[in-house]
């Protein structure tokens, strides 16, 4: 007798019916469930689900590196990220090598591209909901699995009569050697190491009230160059109760709180006086009360209201030693509260037509205490430009936004086994997270919006023709989108960010174009499984600005750091055998845009750059081979002990996909002597890189 | 467990293809409120990616005009420099200036107008010994080096917002003997007075933003760093004696020798600078910040102050600059310390006449040949 779960004819990444893909109002999601996490393609640090979310149509990353994922051409602080009902602020663990997300005790995943229910607000480009439950409520398992970077170890068990479920994993890294061997002088320098830890109680009160309390925190912690020191943290926790009045009317009560910190200090102990720390952090608190009305089994109803508290510490700077040089710096914290209520419909007005519409309505406040700087009308904004100032007291209104977002999801079934869809989502965004470079850097910092600073809004409009072929054998799909972004942030030209009080000054509102087309194939059953998508894609901005300093390229259309408008996923798993399975993807996608040095000139004897216009030149393209096989120790369904080996190659054929380019200068003499310039490019994976990992549950 | 035996990562050296074919202007130029000849220096940059060196503008008709409706030209000296007639022409705080070019192929280029702000003189400068990891001009090995740091305190002195440029030039002053044989017998003892100037700022040395902020006094804003070495690789300077007068001629060789520092003085220039010039430099010294390491910001353009008039979509690179200066001078006493600390002693400022070089003087003959700005006494 055997596992059901390694069955030939499992799906890697599937909806909840196999037809769902077509019958649901729901377009442009991916769903990953149990099963589905089971079966994923192996990443640098084992199976995580971000970077396999990061292979479906319409899903990219910059690189190997980069925090966070880019949905249909947004950045990575559009997407709302939420374990348990509460956003995670920093995704990665090593700078995006590995997600922080650890897939133990994930019970399933949905990423919603577009057609957003009214439920969901405060990102422009995407949900992602994460949650936890365990495999089999009513039996005791034990999972753990030791990785080329990290280790992993979780426990799911029923209590108190199964009355109560605990689950309780945890992850920790050994990763420096792989630092070690990225050929930047920084990074070899350097040393990395992380923790998480996740846990979820479930408490069945009785039949009609469930609680769960959930708790989460990681913690990396990144020695740079041996002398700069980074850390940080996610705490995350979160209480829910579920009261049921009847099967079709409950509501779901969720108090969340999500803490992220952050800290870089510089301690070079030949120059105590110089030794700084910088602190920020972003603490948030949420509660939500959704209710949930199914008077038919064709038509349900939620509403509900959402709050949320931001309380963004900008940065702290302050020196190490009694002899210290450092002028303290302490930028004033912002504060804000987000509010919503909103309602949302969906009905099946026929067997040929379901539309689920919906409504938010958002409220945006920026609160005290802080100080507004008031800009001369006729000037670029710059410190030079500010005029007066003014103060406002703790909880003090400073200026308010708000705005009606509404949803409409239209699904028109054609066949039994095809249908088209339609959507169009309006979001306001309250919240940034502001970079001028390309992967999460110490710099980074969130920013809440304010009287200088309008809010972003995303109006996204998406089309898609859905069929399935062979008793949903096939699936397949093409979604064409057309998002446009109001008010999208870019740094303006030597942009100074860290420890900035103007730092409004230095940023330009920008307009953002994104439109696609998405081409996906899946095959759900058979020993060959797996999916092909292409997506051709453009994410293009255009600044406004009537100031030479608010001008990007002239105010002429350029594309954005995520532009890459051809991508293609080939995705297989073959079930070689019960034991045997092998795992094949890969992956092109046309290289990013970047900037790079034009001429080189000379300036007070200094020998100088004069960059292109931004984004003008693009990377290398991207492709990479990963290749796997798991071999499963034994299906017995009575041995308690489960193994199973995974030998994987990442990056088969050893392309050496550019990650960044940079310049080096050659010597630089204390007489201003000449440097000479070099172009480099820098592979974060530039030779197939074998992996041996082993799993175990009991 | 786990088996990997392979590096992951590399980087190689790129050469994009760079489609920038376009014959570019660059413009160096800077008058200040000093009685001097100023210079304006016209080049055009090279690819990024061509090892061409950057060449002269030659035979460009340049002048600066001011808001009195007078106008000033700059003369070529060669190499695409041109000069100002220091008699015809100084620059007024409170004014506003504007540089024009026209170039051989007719091609006519306009700055946008500069206002000169009134000089500011440091409050205050320091030393502290220090420690630094600091390029070998020599070997271009990083080294860390025990030295001093300069530090500067400045007070606003006047009501608008003050921005302002450090440059700080360290001259190394050193001694060389030798002898003239006259005949069999007779010798002439020259001795040679020399110096070396190096700029001990790194970078463009613009005041931090947050003086901007409150307007009120910086403190502790740093200003280079000097090393403590007793001696000095420097050039070697010969001599060719005018017999008719018993003069001295010193003329430099290619050959550098180690001498003992005599005294280090150390030179602050500080420029005080209008909105645009202050952006314009924070930009460089951005730039030039970045060392290409992987946290670095993205790099961006340098927006100049200079556009072409004849034709407004060409590109043009540089920046004219109208700031005032006030110089200020230091003798940097390494060795008699007052709390621990190495000393800066203010004197009255006299500047070399040359960034480098050697005056001969013969002692006993009637023509004396010390520069003008030497310290002879003591020995720090």
């Amino acid at each position: 007798m055997y596992e059901r779960a390694i069955k030939l004819g499992e799906v890697v990444i599937y909806s909840e019916r196999a037809e769902s893909n077509v019958s649901g109002t729901q377009m442009s999601i991916v769903k990953i469930d149990v099963k589905g996490i089971k079966e994923l393609p192996v990443s640098i640090g084992g199976k995580d689900i971000i970077r396999s979310i990061t292979l479906m149509p319409g899903v990219q990353t910059i690189g190997e590196f980069g925090t966070g994922f880019n949905v249909r051409g947004g950045s990575a602080d559009q997407n709302l990220v939420l374990i348990e009902d509460v956003p995670i602020f920093n995704l990665s663990h090593l700078f995006g090598l590995i997600s922080v997300v650890n897939s133990d005790g994930v019970s399933n995943v949905t990423l919603l591209k577009a057609g957003i229910s009214a439920k969901y607000g405060e990102r422009a480009s995407s949900v992602m909901d994460i949650q936890l439950g365990p495999t089999n409520p009513d039996k005791t398992t034990v999972k753990g699995g030791i990785g080329i970077i990290n280790s992993s170890l979780y426990l799911e068990t029923p209590l108190v009569d199964n009355k109560i479920n605990l689950l309780i994993g945890a992850r920790s890294s050994y990763s420096n050697w792989l630092l070690h061997s990225i050929p930047d002088i920084d990074l070899m320098n350097s040393s990395a190491h992380f923790y998480d830890a996740d846990a979820l109680l479930s408490f069945n009160v009785n039949d009609r009230n469930k609680i769960d309390l959930f708790g989460y925190i990681s913690n990396d912690r990144f020695g740079f160059a041996k002398t700069t020191d980074y850390k940080y943290t996610n705490l995350l926790g979160s209480l829910r109760w579920k009261h049921t009045f009847t099967n079709q009317f409950f509501f779901n009560l969720t108090a969340g709180i999500s803490d992220y910190r952050f800290q870089v200090s510089e301690s070079d102990t030949s120059k105590l006086w110089e030794a700084y720390r910088i602190n920020s952090g972003v603490l948030y608190k949420n509660t939500k009360w959704n209710f949930s009305w199914l008077p038919n089994g064709n038509h349900s109803i939620d509403f509900g209201i959402n709050a949320a508290l931001y309380n963004i510490q900008p940065g702290k700077l302050t020196g190490l030693s009694d002899s210290t040089i450092i002028n303290p710096v302490q930028m004033l914290s912002e504060k804000a509260l987000e509010s919503a209520i909103y309602l949302t419909d969906n009905i099946t007005l026929s067997p040929k037509l379901a539309i689920d519409v919906g409504v938010r309505y958002s409220l945006y406040t920026y609160l005290g205490p802080n100080k507004i700087y008031i800009y001369q009308p006729d000037l670029p904004r710059s410190r030079g430009s500010v005029i007066d100032s003014l103060m406002y007291g703790n909880n003090k209104s400073i200026c308010r936004y708000s705005g009606l977002e509404p949803r409409v999801s239209l699904r028109i079934t054609l066949s039994n086994n095809s249908s088209v869809k339609l959507s169009y989502n309006r979001i306001h965004q309250y919240v940034n997270l502001v970079s001028n470079t390309a992967v999460m850097a110490p710099t980074d910092v969130w920013k809440l919006s304010s009287p200088n600073l309008k809010p972003l809004t995303c109006d996204h409009f998406a089309v898609g023709y859905f069929k399935n072929f062979k008793n949903n054998m096939y699936e397949t799909s093409l979604e064409v989108y057309y998002k446009s972004l109001t008010n999208a942030i870019e740094y303006k030209n030597g942009a100074d960010l860290l420890l900035n009080p103007y730092l409004e000054a230095d940023l330009t509102n920008v307009r953002g174009y994104n439109y696609g087309v998405e081409l996906y194939v899946k095959k759900n059953t058979g020993r060959l499984t797996g999916w092909a998508s292409y997506t051709f894609s453009r994410s293009l901005q255009q600044s406004h600005g009537v100031f030479t300093e608010d001008k990007i390229n002239d105010n002429q259309i350029f594309p954005s750091n995520f532009d890459r408008p051809n991508n293609l996923i080939l995705n297989a798993n073959y079930h070689i055998s019960k034991r045997w399975r092998f795992n094949g993807t890969f992956t092109y996608s046309t290289g990013r845009p970047v900037t790079l040095p034009e001429l080189k000139f000379d300036y007070q004897g200094y020998q100088l750059l004069y960059y292109s216009d931004r984004n003008k030149y693009r990377l290398p393209d991207y492709h990479r081979l990963d290749v796997s096989m798991t071999l499963d120790e034994s299906l017995k369904i009575r041995r308690k002990w489960k193994g199973s080996w995974t030998f994987s190659i990442i990056n088969l054929y050893g392309r050496k996909n550019a990650y960044s380019v940079y310049y080096q200068k050659g010597a630089h003499m204390v007489s201003n002597e000449y440097r000479q310039y070099d172009t480099y490019m820098l592979y974060i994976i530039g030779r197939p890189l074998p992996m041996l990992t082993y799993s175990f549950t009991f | 467990m786990i088996i990997s035996g392979l590096l992951i990562s590399c980087s190689k050296v790129y050469d994009p293809h760079i489609d920038s074919a376009e014959k570019v202007l660059v413009i160096d130029g800077r008058i200040t409120n000093q009685i001097d000849a100023y210079h304006i220096v016209l080049t055009y940059a090279s690819q990024f990616n061509s090892s061409e060196k950057n060449t002269p503008s030659l035979g460009a008709n340049v002048y600066v005009t001011d808001d009195h409706g007078n106008s000033f030209k700059f003369n070529e000296r060669g190499k695409g420099d041109y000069v100002s007639d220091s008699l015809q022409f100084t620059g007024q705080p409170g004014h506003t200036y504007r540089l024009h070019i026209l170039t051989t192929d007719g091609t006519e280029y306009e700055s946008d107008l500069q206002r000169m702000f009134p000089e500011v003189s440091p409050d205050n400068a320091y030393a502290k010994f220090d420690n630094q990891v600091i390029l070998n001009g020599v070997t271009g090995l990083k080294v860390s080096t025990h030295g001093a740091s300069i530090f500067m305190d400045i007070r606003n002195q006047s009501d608008t917002v003050p921005r302002f440029r450090i440059v700080s030039n360290l001259v190394l002053q050193y001694y060389n003997q030798g002898n003239f044989q006259l005949d069999w017998d007779h010798f002439l003892l020259l001795q040679y007075y020399c110096w070396q100037t190096v700029n001990i700022n790194s970078n463009f040395n613009i005041t931090d933003e947050d003086y901007l902020s409150n307007s009120a006094s910086i403190k502790n804003h740093p200003a280079g760093f000097l090393d403590d070495n007793n001696n000095v690789i420097a050039i070697e300077y010969y001599s060719k004696i005018n017999m008719d007068d018993t003069t001295a001629i010193a003329y430099s060789g290619n050959w550098h020798n180690t001498y003992l520092i005599h005294h280090r003085i150390l030179y602050l220039s500080q420029y005080t600078l209008n909105r645009e010039t202050y952006l314009y430099y924070k930009s460089l010294y951005g730039q030039i910040q970045s060392e290409g390491r992987i946290f670095d910001p993205v790099a961006s353009q340098l927006n100049g102050n200079i556009k072409c008039i004849t034709d407004p979509e060409k590109k043009t690179i540089g920046f004219f600059e109208a700031s005032s200066v006030s110089y200020s001078e230091y003798i940097v006493d390494l060795r008699n310390l007052v709390n621990s600390q190495p000393v800066l002693i203010k004197t009255p400022c006299i500047l070399p006449p040359e960034p480098d070089g050697c005056l001969i003087d013969i002692p006993g003959s009637k023509h004396h040949n010390v520069p003008a700005f030497w310290i002879s006494t003591g020995n720090t």
